[in-house]
């Protein structure tokens, strides 16, 4: 009897879970490579990358922002100009964005058992993830290494290989950092040779020469970031706003423009942290904002006369703090798009690549389009004006899209723009961000910290 | 000391004398009467029996009896097996109740120890015991509640006091022990598919307040629970680790059916309020603060600090200073409408005096073939935060058959379904008592009739709502559905030999519905919010046992062998809808604009369990004793290959009492020593499904794919395992006045199934592997003392106390911080040599006399200003959560009808980190972090009126920093903030009286209960038993983020029997 119930009912140890796949299902054909290819993307939209938190930290972590919230010490650190390697946010982003370069690892040696899929169209999948892969590692590079000097060792572990639990990759050089983030983009550049289409949704092209032309700017070789740049703006598909209607590409929370080389889309199913990190709600008090905008930026437009970027700042709020209104659009759905690259990078890449005689007219190019004045060469009588007004242009445009903190590390200005606005003593260490503690201790110091961290 | 605590009684024995008059004196009669044990039960068959003469009768059945008693002074002498004998004066009385009290002797009590039982006197394990009598007529919805503070070794705490909440259960150091009902191991963990606490973002933060499915088996149908501590759990093997309790429910019994019917209705409050400033005197701290800043910006110029507070300009764009320096009189006073006269008392908005009350109706009965229990109950308790509550009905019905002579049949039943309407975000930053404590005197609650007042128009920053719109507007339910029954069959081969088998089903419905309404912050943007989510849990279990036992002479031998599979199939789903229409109230999902659904990371699992056990007893004369026990289970959590664990344990036990060098001693009663040593595991600390590399589901652009989700561990997962050696003695002195136990045990927790930090290259920041190492050792004292024993009159004692020490030995990497709440800096640490739960922060150097500065160490020993605290470069290790020891102390008074019960719980040692202190007592800070961002309405929140001592003047000494309205003058995580969590509380005080028995009733017992009625602390918010995570995560125990407070419970109630 009982080897009866035994036979019969024993229950199975062997299972497999009915909602998740291995990978050995997923790279059996050209399907399945494409569901993974979604997945990569998705990986940029985490909260703690593009979802909101990477871009919106480094504006914090500059002139541009305040720290609100509930008096969060971890979030204050970036208020203050002085995160410590424990804080929560860099370490959450900091593995964020290697899950972005460890998915597309498994992608491009997933490919190599992948059966019936044209080699056009492995190609278009492998270029996706070399290029992802690259800006990645550029991301991380300007977060938390020494990115503006090219002969620093304290670059970031590059990884191009599936890694493994017990895998630890010490820091590259920067110079290595940047020759593998280049190679990546080259190669990627050829595989996806011949894409016509310009959705601004995934990689092309276009995309690939517009993070080259990032890549080469913050290298200082400009006559490469000249180059890409160029091509990016004579390719056609994009067009700079003019001042009518520029305020109006950050509505509807800010889906179609001609503006957007490279933008991540959100819908109600899969939202964005844009709206409620910076925004909240029209009433919000500043505990609910977690993204304030500092003073000194509201001071900064009030000497612009005229430039319609300041209709983006939320300046008469009851609540006596100021706020960035370009994600205040789209409350109900929360899916304001994360803004990776616009076409007016292109032009202030140019203008400051250029310097001062050749690229002053794509420096007017924006300013004319924003409502200002183009500036006559007078008015930049020498190299340094003209550098404050390519930074300036820079900061107008591209306040609370994450560019301001890199910025002035990558111009040498942390430490004199930052330092009035703080109690703390600044550095130059403060260019960049700790290494997070804990990549510090999982790899057993084989990972080093930043010096003056 | 006993005599002082006598001499306290006789004032109650005075007054007792004067109520029940003596009976009268008479020469010959008949005498009618019952024997009743000391339950008010009947008892059949005892012996009663005239003082001096041959005469006797037995009682019947229903425990009734006359006798003609004869002579001057008749004396009857009473007795019946299990109780003890009474000599009784009969004088003149024609009708008599005569009580037995069981044989006190500890020892002979019955003990379930899974999969059987064993008489107290042949346990070689550390098993604690407590019957029904011990927590009956509590009002508490779980039964963890009753036993707090009563038993060695296991500490329960109330991590929060909300209604249906779920209990901090801790047996030797490790948390989450194995709950099983009448042989059916259940699910104890909270299952609710959606988080109760979340930021302004909607994201999950912290799990807040954890509900219990232990709350799903009403208390009072609970005969006995016990509780293995030691190798003995070896039994229930890789599920035991963390220890297992042993649910007994009431079962029938042979003769007139019994009606029970109990109730309760008590009157709740919160235990402690904590005092806070009044319009005025928050006024007047702001005030303070801007004085104090421009005390102290001259100050600075004047000694030629080097470090300066403030520049001029910082002063000056707040408005505090005018352009030529000078101070602006009164600068604040515009936003502090303190002439409009509202002086709101937050704690009063939100805390209400709430009934619980409690229903409980059973019928037990049978005959000697059939034997039955059935009960109903309904426990209805509103929690002392507005517009909370937790409604429970609950069924049960035991029945068992004997069908013939080598048949038994029988069958468990229970089903409960429960109603807890939540209060919301508990113990995380938007919750109602957070905004409650942070709130301003000068907000009123409505600004006009039923308009809620915005708090954004008020000061405080600290709110993210008004907290009575919260309570109001935020509909949160738990709705669960809970059916557990068995059915089992016995077979006897013969006398020695049987086979039984067990079939059984644990089914759980929990659904979740938050609304929240387009009047709160959470929704006003959506147009109202609802979120609703449902667990379906589902296990089947078979077990089948044969058991074997015989005495050969002297040699008594018990052999236990069976096989059992499980499986449990959980299914879980979520969704999210916004924007509701405005008329009407609607909160259904079909109502919604927009609906969305919430992924799940395993929206379906399956998880399988075999199971081999035996275990054998033996013992020479019940003198030497000796027990083996070998599992061996087979789990599909692991890989193919790594899916087995065994875990064998064997005990000894001597009873010393048996020799002859000790028998018939009337100074050791019983005595024997016992030692243990075994193994179990545990696995239900890790996700299923870690036993291959996953894709979970992604999307993108309206696409739906896969990302990687988890990482293979180096080497295949295979169980945790515990090894535990104890030592004991339980042992009755003096006459059976001293009775108890001593333990002492070392447990290691080892290859711990955990996640461990591993490098973020590979994408994520854990795996889980088998590393690491805890251990823990203590020792546990349990005494049970008969003070006094006269006819009218008992005191016994019980007292309890343990002395646990948790240690980490090994971590796959060491120095993890952790933080309590995910966006939150790190509170705690895991640290080789530390114990689990350790804190860390910066260390307070206390308040500089000279201008009120607080003071912190930095890493190098000096002193620095809390704007200058580098968290990482300056963060130690500042204590921890474990208490040095904890225990109870228990009193039973009976007086003739009058019994008394006080119960007490201690914990010393334990510290605990008061966060939400460093809101309410901010010192007049202004929200901003930085100077340029502050503005003369921006103050953070209001304040205990302790900082009315705040430092004031140079020279002053004091703990209590400046008030400064620029500068954050307190570091949060700092243990400026660690309180001393020790505590002594009067848990429970039950005093009752019996009524004689009526025409009607067999027992009527009333009762007055006091619970929560004292507690002795040091502790500033309102109670130290906190937990961030409401008890999931022990590596975080002790943070105060405002949790839910525990209420006071007045009540009285009534328990009739017929």
């Amino acid at each position: 009897m009982l080897a009866a119930i035994v036979i019969s009912g024993c229950a199975k140890l062997d299972q497999v879970s009915p909602t998740l796949v291995q990978s050995g299902q997923l790279f059996k054909d050209s399907v399945g490579l494409s569901e993974a290819v979604t997945g990569l993307y998705s990986t940029l939209e985490s909260p703690d990358y593009y979802g909101a938190y990477y871009p919106m930290l480094a504006d914090l972590n500059s002139d541009n922002g305040v720290s609100g919230g509930y008096n969060n010490t971890s979030i204050n650190e970036f208020g203050a100009y002085s995160v410590t390697s424990s804080n929560i946010f860099i370490q959450n982003t900091y593995v964020a964005i290697y899950k972005t370069i460890a998915t597309a690892n498994a992608i491009i040696a997933g490919e190599s058992t992948v059966k019936g899929a044209s080699t056009a169209y492995l190609n278009y999948v492998k270029g996706q993830a070399l290029t992802l892969r690259a800006m990645a590692h550029f991301d991380l590079l300007r977060a938390f290494g020494y990115h503006w000097d090219l002969s620093s060792p304290y670059g970031v572990p590059v990884v191009t290989s599936v890694q493994s639990t017990n895998s630890i990759v010490p820091r590259a050089t920067v110079a290595a950092t940047y020759a593998a983030i280049v190679a990546d983009l080259t190669q990627a550049s050829t595989l996806l040779n011949g894409i016509a289409a310009r959705d601004p949704k995934y990689v092309n092209p276009a995309i690939i020469n517009a993070l080259l032309a990032r890549v080469y700017l913050y290298q200082k070789d400009y006559t490469d970031a000249v180059n890409y740049a160029t091509l990016v703006i004579n390719d056609g598909a994009y067009q700079l706003a003019d001042a009518s209607h520029y305020v109006a590409v950050y509505s509807n929370g800010a889906k179609n423009s001609t503006e957007f080389i490279f933008q991540l889309p959100f819908d109600f199913q899969n939202q964005s942290h844009y709206y409620a990190t910076t925004y909240a709600r029209p009433n919000a008090a500043s505990t609910e904002v977690l993204f304030i905008a500092n003073p000194d930026l509201q001071s900064f437009f009030e000497a612009r006369n005229g430039d319609v970027r300041y209709n983006l700042m939320d300046t008469t709020n009851s609540n006596g703090y100021l706020r960035t209104l370009k994600y205040s659009s789209d409350g109900n759905y929360k899916d304001n798009s994360a803004l990776l690259i616009r076409i007016a990078e292109m032009y202030l890449i140019r203008a400051e690549a250029l310097g001062r005689t050749n690229g002053l007219a794509d420096l007017n190019t924006i300013r004319t389009n924003r409502g200002l004045n183009p500036l006559a060469s007078t008015d930049v009588p020498d190299d340094a004006t003209y550098a404050q007004a390519v930074a300036d242009e820079n900061r107008a445009e591209f306040n609370f899209e994450g560019h301001r903190y890199f910025d002035l590390a990558r111009t040498g200005q942390v430490v004199s723009i930052l330092q009035p606005l703080t109690s703390g003593t600044l550095t130059t260490g403060n260019s960049c961000f700790p290494i997070p503690l804990r990549e510090i201790n999982a790899s057993n110091n084989a990972v080093v910290q930043n010096p003056g961290y | 000391m006993k005599k002082t605590l006598r001499l306290l009684f006789i004032p109650f024995l005075l007054s007792s004398l004067f109520l029940w008059p003596q009976l009268l004196f008479a020469q010959s009669h008949l005498l009618k009467g019952i024997v009743n044990d000391s339950q008010g039960s009947p008892i059949p068959g005892a012996s009663i029996v005239l003082k001096g003469t041959d005469e006797g009768v037995a009682t019947a059945p229903d425990g009734t009896f006359s006798i003609k008693v004869t002579g001057s002074n008749p004396v009857l002498l009473v007795s019946s097996a299990g109780y003890e004998k009474r000599t009784i004066e009969v004088k003149s009385a024609t009708s008599i109740v005569i009580v037995l009290n069981e044989t006190k002797s500890e020892l002979k009590e019955v003990v379930v120890v899974g999969y059987g039982t064993q008489k107290k006197s042949e346990v070689t394990g550390a098993i604690s015991s407590i019957k029904n009598k011990e927590f009956k007529d509590q009002p508490v919805s779980n039964v963890a509640a009753s036993i707090e503070g009563k038993l060695s070794g296991i500490n329960v705490t109330q991590p929060s006091g909300t209604p249906g909440a779920g209990l901090l259960v801790s047996i030797r150091g490790a948390q989450n022990p194995l709950y099983v009902v009448d042989g059916v191991p259940m699910e104890s963990e909270s299952n609710s598919s959606l988080g109760t606490s979340y930021n302004l973002s909607g994201q999950s933060v912290g799990s807040g307040q954890n509900i219990s499915s232990i709350s799903d088996i009403n208390p009072d149908d609970i005969e006995s629970i016990e509780i293995l501590k030691d190798a003995s759990k070896a039994i229930y093997g890789s599920r035991a680790a963390n220890g297992v309790v042993l649910i007994t429910t009431k079962r029938g019994k042979a003769g007139k059916t019994v009606f029970d019917f109990n109730m309760n209705y008590g009157s709740q409050t919160v235990e402690k309020k904590i005092p806070f400033l009044n319009s005025q005197q928050f006024y007047n701290l702001t005030n303070t603060a801007i004085n104090n800043d421009i005390w102290i910006y001259h100050n600075d110029i004047a000694t030629s600090n080097p470090n300066p507070h403030f520049s001029l300009s910082d002063l000056q764009s707040v408005g505090i200073l005018d352009a030529s320096g000078n101070p602006i009189p009164n600068p604040a006073a515009s936003y502090y409408d303190i002439a409009g006269g509202i002086n709101t008392n937050w704690e009063n908005q939100i805390f209400r005096t709430a009934p619980v009350i409690n229903y409980e109706f059973s019928a037990r009965g049978g005959d000697e073939k059939t034997k039955f229990f059935v009960g109903g109950g309904f426990f209805d308790q509103d929690g002392i935060i507005i517009n909370n509550y937790y409604k429970r009905y609950n069924f049960r019905a035991n029945i068992d058959n004997q069908a013939s002579d080598k048949i038994t049949i029988g069958t468990n039943i229970s089903a409960t379904y429960s109603d807890d309407k939540r209060s919301f975000n508990d113990n995380t930053y938007t919750g109602i008592v957070t905004n409650a404590l942070g709130a301003s005197p000068l907000m009123p609650v409505y600004s006009s009739p039923g308009v809620y007042a915005n708090f954004g128009d008020y000061q405080a920053y600290w709110l993210s709502d008004n907290p009575v719109k919260s309570a109001n507007e935020i509909n949160a339910h738990t709705f669960s559905d809970r059916f557990i029954a068995s059915v089992y069959g016995e077979y006897k081969f013969s006398k020695d030999f049987k086979f039984r088998t067990t079939w059984s089903v644990d089914y759980s419905d929990i659904n979740d519905s938050q609304y929240f309404s387009a009047l709160t912050v959470d929704a006003q943007t959506d147009g109202g919010k609802l979120l609703i989510g449902e667990n379906k849990h589902f296990t089947w279990l078979n077990e089948n046992v044969f058991t074997y036992q015989h005495a050969f002479g002297k040699n008594n031998l018990t052999v236990l062998g069976g096989f059992s599979q499980q499986q449990t199939e959980i299914q879980q789903q979520a969704s999210e809808g916004i924007g509701f229409p405005q008329t009407g109230g609607v909160q259904n999902i079909n109502n919604a604009a927009l609906t969305t659904n919430i992924p799940v990371l395993y929206p379906q699992i399956f998880s399988d369990l075999n199971s081999f056990i035996s275990r054998v007893n033996y013992d020479y004369d019940n003198k030497y004793l000796l027990a083996v026990i070998f599992r061996a289970d087979g789990s599909s959590k692991f890989q193919k290959g790594h899916q087995w664990g065994y875990f064998p344990s064997v005990s000894a036990g001597w009873n010393l009492t048996n020799e002859s060098f000790l028998a018939d001693n009337n100074y050791v009663n019983a005595l024997k020593l016992r030692a243990s040593y075994g193994l179990s595991g545990q696995q239900d600390n890790v996700p299923d499904y870690l036993n291959y590399a996953y894709w979970g589901n992604a999307k993108y652009n309206g696409s739906s794919g896969f990302v990687p989700i988890n990482l293979l561990p180096s080497t295949p997962l295979t169980w945790q395992v515990n090894t535990i050696f104890n030592i004991g003695t339980d042992f009755e002195l003096f006459n059976h006045f001293l009775s108890g136990s001593i333990e002492y045990f070392v447990s290691d927790q080892t290859k711990l199934l955990n996640p461990a930090q591993v490098e973020g290259i590979t994408g994520f920041q854990t795996v889980f592997t088998n590393s690491g190492k805890i251990q823990d050792n203590g020792l546990e004292i349990q005494l049970v003392t008969n003070n006094i024993k006269s006819t009218n009159f008992t005191w016994t004692s019980s007292f309890n106390i343990s002395f646990l020490k948790n240690t980490i030995k090994s971590l796959s990497v060491d120095n993890q911080l952790v933080s309590s709440y995910n966006d939150q800096s790190p509170t705690n640490i895991l640290k080789v040599g530390q114990p689990v739960g350790t804190f860390i922060g910066v260390r307070f150097a206390g308040v500089d006399p000279a201008n009120g500065d607080a003071l912190y160490y930095a890493a190098d020993g000096t002193k620095e200003r809390a704007d200058q605290v580098n968290f990482t470069r300056d963060e130690t290790v500042i204590g921890n959560a474990r208490p040095k020891f904890f225990g109870g102390f228990t009193n039973n008074f009976k007086y003739k009808k009058f019994d008394l019960l006080i119960a007490t719980q201690f914990s010393y040692g334990n510290k605990v980190f008061n966060l939400i202190r460093t809101t309410y007592e901010s010192l007049g800070w202004s929200s901003a972090s930085t100077p340029g961002g502050a503005y003369l309405g921006g103050v953070y929140a209001n304040n205990d009126t302790r900082v009315l001592n705040a430092w004031s003047h140079p020279g002053q000494i004091t703990n209590i920093p400046r008030p400064s309205f620029l500068l954050q003058n307190y570091f949060p995580n700092s243990n400026e903030f660690l309180e001393d969590g020790s505590f002594f509380k009067i848990r429970t005080v039950n005093l009752g009286y019996s009524f004689d028995k009526t025409k009607y009733f067999s027992s009527i017992r009333i009762y007055l209960q006091a619970e929560n009625l004292y507690t002795i602390t040091k502790y500033v918010g309102f109670d130290p038993e906190v937990s961030s995570t409401g008890g999931g995560n022990d590596a975080t125990a002790g943070i105060d983020y405002a949790a839910y407070p525990p209420a006071r419970t007045l009540s009285i109630g009534v328990d009739l029997k017929f």
